[in-house]
């Protein structure tokens, strides 16, 4: 997180600047070594890369009774069937017990109510305190502010597990109150960065909002935000893109209440009650749990990628 | 208007943290409302269901049951909700768990609430009419460490999962092996009590498949010993192609161990300075003895019938007293007569596995005719009997419903289910042996798993107590069984329910285009086997950590070839099990064998 | 997009200048905006502090004071002293220590991966138009989940009918397969695969981007100079770059030291009886170790005090890392 800032210190965003430069020296001396090396090595790594996911396809396209009866990789079956894909959807074990509701998609809705409104507010408050922090003047602010990036260094994740008591006395285990009140409250690596950028925009833009009579929260709104869209949403794909993944913090507070499951542990608990049925269902089920955030990922590809680039956001 | 504003932010943390304070205890008046939780599987969740809102509607207005069904990662979740703030008012526990929590003192004490009539009498709950074994193995003291027969009650037991041979017909029919179906009692005349035996001549019309001039003939009524399991399993263990077909697959050695009085753990009364503690009992080498004779033995203060099979107690006490005049009388009449040690069985079961002539202890080497049980998931388990690359598998019940039907008989694979094999003696007509008058064959053994019902400990009031068991027995009761029998294919918990699982109607398998109908082969062993299946080693003590040690060495270096049994008996991780063992609370296992 | 932030940025400017005539407020009133100010800005700038007091100071503090104590279950209100004895416990425990070997086996997994994101880059670097789909494409296994990514390499690690298996005897005959997921070695193996396969398309992306923004003129002043490529690629690129890498190291240790998903799905979710995550446990991290002791398993003589014990072990070497980072990276690290 600290490199953030240096990163941002310095200014320019990183990937902006690749393709000026691009064409130019480098390009002319290279080698037919080079070049031959360097085909091996994405062809490897390309392969490497398809080979499992032309694994999960295949399985997910061959007949349960035939990966039953062989005891070998099946590269291709002798019948293709979308029988695992129906399954999906048509077997009572993918349908929870109280609510009825088809587990993957339950999982999905799941994961978009917990994580979306983190995800927003979080940034907004971020953001928020960002402002406050860039813009304006207050009782204590610099001791605030070293107290704010101290917490930054403190490795607060290592104590998820044990942090299971408070949630347990308050009541909030086995709900989803644990996974979305504390995002919340934002985060100061969030609001470090965010700053860092607000200092960019120029004093001039507040200065007339000011004689406009606009409060600091109306400026915020009206003026900052907009400038700082593209950050925004840099920062949001991610946080939805890694709370779509997370498996370790449902699977700490959720104990167990299958209708509050997001995808994740929607996916593995599936996987675990299929596994009578054979890897084709399993499968299927990793493919259309995959297809979301991939499917997001390639169409704002460009956008992610720099959102990665300049926030050195994982 | 901006003051507000400003305000608006705390006011909003405030808020935020409300939910903190919003959490209170549950109503104790009118209606109460409890929560179940429980596994829950495609076949079981519907009916489960049902059962609760029946429960509910014959309940309305007092009590309302709210069922849980749980998927994966269940036993976490139970740990972790056990320990917590909110506790569910019934639960499901697996035997490997039940211990553990039970010893942890987070179940409650179930005697209190059960009456004289739901303990002996035959109503339509009655533990007296389950099976003892199941029962049993949820009897336990939890302040002195002793359990089975009499001990208080932490669990009513919900489902079980006996285990079966299973067998592959239609590759038997393919290598030339008769597969017959008859009852011990009823194999007269030229025809053999043997799981597998070859004639010269046909024993019986139906035998008509010759292999080398011979009838070799499979009978699924008839425990195996472990001779003919060898033998039999020799004939499908080659190469086809490049693929190594195997005859025979077991994880377990119950089957081995247990016929013949060993198990890997047992009490020792002088190990832990005189305190007493289990131990690792696998590398045992005393004989085991069955008794033979109407008059059965005495030793000791104990009194053993005719049949019965030696018990660890036993076979210390005719080692100690070898030479006493009585002792001394039943081994040399052989009233006890000998049978082979917990070690022989434990090499023998290690020889299955491991390869042709490859040294397993001693002069003991590898027969080859079993895969090696390290290479498999329980996926791979199952699958290597629907891929037909082992021709018998011994595995639990559900694997049966679950999977081979859904692909054998799909793929138009004929197999069956037959009686674990035992340790059986023949003479040399071909006939049981017999000394004494009494047969000599070893106990029948197997195990079954099973789950119960439980009170946590915490559950927050007496009230909610009563009213949970209350539950239980409705849920457990047998006509709320017979219903879950029907809907699921299960064996039933009640020895008095045989005639559900009897009558089942055949399962419908949807095959893609077409459907077929099956039905659950051989229901006679089936049954037999929920009456002597008994627990298995992980509900002697709380928990498994004692099995890592030895089992990674035993996995392999032992299965590699790498060491001899001799070595791994006397390998330091091996001998820190007992170290382990040392720990745990529970002091006596209960095993009903 | 960031380009057109930018070029946002400086349409806004026009309007600016138009407002800037409005007439200007008395005294007084600014006086009272600036205590306006002050409440204001107090309550937006501390609601991230807030939120770490309340959600990770006082858990942790509650975490902190359960080292030294026994409870009955979650319930810390039952705390009782215990003389440090969660302490002992956990120092002497073996599987504690190996837990935290396998965390450092997973930060040379990210290591690992680290490397092949280096190479990958600097030849993607030379690339400029088909670099930059192949980013695209080497950043899709980032994207997936551990869940789906686990479940695909178990498939394909599997014994019998895996394709790494097959393709093993397919080359070098029957007794080439391998037992990846029962053989201790292997199922390192395993898990280093599953690790690195995951891992390179982030630090890929951030190396491009760092090798493109190499200053083009210290090549050619060093090409003058006589230095060849090898030369160039010490003195110039790799210092160049090394802000980028050792913001990566940090993750990757970061990353490695707190493993939780692969191993855990891996290792079949601690179900088995025996809950042993690998053969021998070697697929025990410190992370899966804390959670099975403080929630997933319960042992009133362990339980959370000896996960608290052991999270503040892990704490501590975080917390060392993250101070080495904030530390050090001036000192060693070349910003261009």
């Amino acid at each position: 997180m600290t490199d953030n800032m240096k990163k941002s210190d310095a200014g320019q965003p990183a990937v902006l600047s690749v393709r000026k430069r691009n064409g130019s020296g480098k390009l002319k001396d290279k080698s037919v070594a080079f070049t031959v090396i360097s085909a091996v090595w994405i062809s490897l790594f390309l392969l490497a890369l398809a080979v499992p996911f032309y694994v999960i396809i295949i399985t997910s396209l061959t007949p349960y009774a035939e990966i039953m009866s062989n005891m070998k990789f099946i590269w291709w079956p002798e019948t293709l069937t979308g029988i695992a894909y129906k399954e999906v959807f048509t077997n009572p074990l993918a349908y929870t017990l109280q609510s009825h509701s088809l587990k993957i998609l339950l999982g999905f809705g799941n994961t978009l109510w917990q994580v979306i409104p983190t995800a927003v507010v979080g940034l907004l408050v971020s953001g928020l305190s960002a402002y406050a922090f860039s813009r304006m003047n207050f009782w204590g602010k610099n001791i605030l502010f070293y107290v704010t990036i101290a917490t930054m260094l403190i490795p607060g994740a290592c104590l998820g597990v044990v942090g299971y008591l408070m949630y347990d006395k308050i009541g909030w285990t086995g709900t989803a109150l644990p996974l979305i009140i504390p995002g919340l409250f934002g985060s100061a690596g969030t609001m470090f960065f965010l700053r860092q950028f607000y200092t960019g925009v120029p004093k001039e833009l507040f200065e007339a909002g000011k004689l406009d009579g606009m409060g600091h929260f109306r400026m915020y709104i009206q003026i900052m935000l907009p400038l700082t869209v593209p950050a925004f949403l840099a920062q949001f794909i991610f946080s939805f893109v890694n709370g779509y993944n997370n498996y370790a913090s449902p699977l700490l507070y959720l104990n167990g209440i299958e209708e509050l499951y997001p995808m994740q542990l929607a996916m593995s608990n599936l996987q675990k009650q299929f596994s009578g049925m054979g890897s084709p269902v399993i499968c299927a089920f990793a493919l259309i749990g995959l297809l979301p955030p991939i499917t997001i990922f390639l169409v704002c590809q460009k956008f992610f990628i720099q959102g990665v680039a300049v926030t050195g956001l994982k | 208007m901006k003051r507000t504003k400003g305000l608006l932010a705390l006011g909003l943390c405030a808020a935020m943290l409300l939910p903190a304070a919003a959490c209170g205890g549950g109503d104790e008046q009118g209606q109460i409302e409890l929560v179940f939780w429980t596994t829950a599987d495609t076949v079981n969740s519907a009916v489960n269901q049902k059962i609760v809102n029946d429960f509910n509607e014959a309940h309305k207005g007092t009590v309302k049951v709210n069922y849980v069904g749980q998927g994966a990662g269940y036993s976490n979740n139970l740990s972790s909700t056990l320990q917590g703030s909110r506790v569910p008012d019934i639960l499901q526990i697996g035997e490997k768990y039940f211990k553990g929590y039970a010893f942890q003192n987070m179940l409650t004490d179930l005697t209190p609430y059960l009456s004289e009539e739901d303990i002996t009498g035959h109503g339509d709950f009655s533990l007296a009419d389950m099976y003892p074994s199941m029962v049993n193995r949820y009897r336990l003291d939890v302040t002195t460490g002793a359990g089975g027969i009499g001990k208080p009650i932490m669990g009513i037991p919900d489902s079980v999962a006996t285990t079966h041979l299973y067998y592959n017909k239609s590759w038997f029919k393919r290598e030339s092996i008769n597969v017959i179906s008859v009852d011990e009692e009823n194999c007269t005349g030229n025809l053999k009590p043997h799981g597998y035996y070859v004639y010269d001549t046909a024993p019986t019309a139906d035998v008509t498949l010759q292999r080398d001039g011979k009838y070799h003939v499979f009978n699924d009524r008839v425990p195996m010993n472990w001779e003919e399991l060898r033998t039999l399993s020799e004939i499908f263990t080659k190469k086809e192609g490049d693929v190594q077909k195997y005859g025979f697959m077991n994880e377990w050695w119950f089957s081995h161990g247990w016929s013949v009085g060993g198990d890997c753990l047992e009490w020792s009364g002088e190990m832990n300075d005189g305190k007493g503690q289990f131990f690792f009992a696998l590398g045992n080498d005393d004989p085991g003895y069955l008794v033979t004779g109407a008059e059965g033995v005495t030793l000791g203060d104990r009194v053993y019938a005719e049949g019965d099979v030696l018990d660890y107690e036993g076979k210390q006490y005719v080692k100690a007293h070898k030479t006493d005049a009585d002792v001394a009388g039943y081994l040399a009449n052989e009233r006890l007569y000998e049978l082979p040690s917990t070690r022989d069985a434990f090499t023998e079961f290690c020889q299955l596995s491991q390869g042709k002539g490859k040294t397993v202890d001693g002069d003991a080497v590898g027969y080859g005719i079993s895969p090696s049980p390290t290479t498999l998931s329980q996926l791979g388990k199952t699958k290597y009997f629907t891929a037909q690359n082992v021709a018998m598998l011994v595995d639990e019940y559900n694997s049966m419903r679950s999977t081979f039907f859904a692909t054998l008989n799909v793929n138009e694979v004929e197999w069956g289910v037959a009686p674990l094999y035992q340790w059986r003696a023949y003479d040399e007509n071909g006939d049981v042996l017999e000394k004494n008058g009494t047969p000599v064959v070893g106990k029948e053994a197997g195990h079954s798993l099973t789950n119960c019902l439980a009170v946590p400990r915490r559950v927050k009031s007496e009230k909610r107590k009563q009213l949970a068991v209350e539950f239980i027995k409705y849920f457990e009761g047998k006509t709320a069984r017979a219903e879950y029998v029907s809907a699921t294919n299960c064996v039933p918990i009640y020895t008095t329910l045989s005639d559900v699982f009897n009558n089942l109607e055949p399962i419908t398998i949807n095959a893609g285009k077409k459907e077929i109908q099956a039905s659950i082969p051989n229901k006679d062993v089936i049954l037999r086997a929920m009456a002597y299946s008994t627990p298995g080693d992980w509900s002697y003590v709380e928990n498994g950590n004692w099995i890592a040690g030895w089992s990674a060495v035993l996995n392999t270096n032992v299965r590699d070839g790498a060491m001899t049994l001799s070595q791994f008996f006397e390998d330091a991780k091996v001998l820190e099990t007992n170290t382990t063992l040392k720990g745990y609370k529970a002091k006596e296992k209960y095993t009903g064998r | 997009m960031r380009e057109n932030t930018i070029a946002a940025l400086d349409e806004e400017r026009v309007p600016i200048e138009e407002t800037a005539q409005k007439p200007i407020k008395p005294e007084k009133a600014k006086k009272r905006l600036n205590q306006l100010e002050n409440i204001q800005g107090l309550c937006f700038a501390c609601i991230p502090l807030v939120g770490f007091c309340f959600f990770t100071l006082i858990p942790a503090l509650i975490a902190f004071s359960a080292q030294f104590t026994t409870m009955d279950g979650f319930d810390f209100t039952t705390m009782a002293w215990n003389n440090f004895a969660s302490f002992g416990t956990v120092l002497s425990d073996p599987l504690f220590w190996q837990s935290f070997g396998t965390d450092l086996f997973f930060v040379a997994s990210q290591f690992a991966s680290l490397v092949i994101a280096l190479i990958t880059a600097a030849i993607l670097a030379q690339l400029p138009k088909a670099g930059r789909i192949f980013t695209v494409i080497f950043f899709i296994p980032q994207i997936c989940s551990s869940v789906a990514i686990t479940l695909m390499w178990q498939n394909m690690f599997d014994y019998d009918y895996g394709i790494i298996n097959s393709i093993l005897v397919n080359l070098f005959g029957a007794d080439a397969k391998v037992n990846w997921l029962n053989d201790g070695g292997a199922y390192l193996a395993v898990m280093f695969f599953i690790t690195v396969w995951q891992g390179p398309g982030y630090g890929i992306l951030m190396y491009k981007a760092a090798f493109t923004n190499v200053n083009e003129s210290l090549y050619e002043a060093a090409r003058l100079d006589g230095a060849n490529r090898f030369q160039q690629l010490t003195h110039i690129t790799l210092p160049a770059i090394s802000p980028t890498t050792f913001f990566l190291v940090i993750s990757g240790i970061n990353a490695g030291m707190q493993s939780f998903d692969i191993p855990y799905i891996l290792g079949g979710r601690g179900e088995s009886w025996t809950s042993e995550f690998g053969p021998g446990n070697i697929g025990l991290t410190t992370s899966i170790y804390i959670y099975q002791t403080g929630i997933a398993t319960y042992d009133p003589t362990r339980g959370m005090p000896i996960a608290a014990v052991m999270s503040y072990g892990l704490f501590a070497v975080m917390l060392i890392v993250s101070i080495v980072n904030f530390k050090l990276q001036d000192k060693w690290v070349s910003y261009d």
